[in-house]
């Protein structure tokens, strides 16, 4: 049995790198090298899993994860935040509340992951970056 | 009929009373739960970023501590136990809890954005400390 951790980075890491969605296509993934072109946006993910806690009581009790799909979105600095805003809404609306992920590993198991927010924080200047962080909180029962 | 008995002796302002004194007890160990999971949460290198956490109830200058010049490989658990004795002091000053509109946690270091987002770290990633204190207490 694949781990649900390793499902649900892949339903994340899938669903936003899916093609027609007019992201940037550069995407940082965690722990591989990676060297962003200056001038060129790029997107940053990173899988946070916060807890792993009983539904219900009794043994064997069904189990509730949650945690946040942090994404970034960096763009060249100097050029106003349109393009920053256009991607982060595209994020968001991806990812937009209430919205359930399938997916199905090589074990040919489906996982169902719920999503529980999907909110922007301010922009700020990472030079020669402007980047927006984007939480999008995530759950599911196992 | 057999049920709960509930003791009815107390006047109702006695028993409201009791009940705000109730409310204050739990929102001041909700308090210190948050509290304890940032420290927690938060690396330790020079100890400035996990001791510059603070509860603030209104304007007040917030702790803030650079790691500048600061000896490097303190223990997490000292730094820990003297973050997290700050917040406790901090949540016992509030003098009345429950009739507090906001209670807002900070981290007033210089490198608290650096921390969250790993901004201007080259190997480090951030570590998301108020994003998953956002997502486990809401």
């Amino acid at each position: 049995m694949a781990s649900i951790h390793s499902d649900i980075r892949a339903a994340l890491e899938t669903h936003i790198s899916a093609a027609g969605l007019n992201l940037p296509t550069s995407i940082a993934y965690e722990n591989v090298v990676f060297t962003p072109t200056t001038g060129t946006s790029f997107m940053k993910v990173e899988y946070l899993p916060t807890l792993n806690r009983p539904a219900v009581r009794g043994i064997n009790p069904q189990l509730r994860y949650q945690g946040v799909f942090s994404v970034m979105v960096f763009t060249p600095e100097g050029n106003g935040p349109a393009t920053a805003d256009d991607y982060v809404n595209k994020v968001i609306n991806r990812f937009a509340v209430t919205t359930d992920i399938s997916f199905t590993n090589a074990q040919n198991e489906t996982i169902k992951l719920s999503i529980d927010y999907a909110e922007r924080q301010q922009g700020l200047i990472d030079s020669p970056w402007y980047y927006v962080p984007i939480n999008i909180g995530w759950y599911i029962y196992k | 009929m057999i049920g709960p008995v509930v003791k009815m002796t107390k006047s109702p302002r006695a028993r409201l009373e009791s009940i705000n004194k109730l409310m204050e007890e739990k929102l001041k160990l909700r308090l210190l739960e948050i509290a304890k999971t940032a420290v927690n949460l938060s690396p330790v290198d020079t100890g400035a970023y996990i001791t510059s956490f603070s509860y603030a109830v209104g304007p007040g200058r917030p702790r803030g501590k650079s790691s500048k010049n600061k000896a490097t490989g303190q223990s997490k658990q000292q730094m820990e136990e003297e973050g997290f004795d700050g917040l406790k002091s901090d949540v016992n000053r509030i003098t009345d809890l429950t009739n507090t509109a906001a209670i807002s946690l900070r981290n007033n270091s210089p490198h608290a954005l650096d921390v969250e987002y790993g901004e201007n770290w080259f190997k480090t990633d951030g570590y998301f400390v108020f994003t998953k204190l956002r997502n486990i207490y809401g």
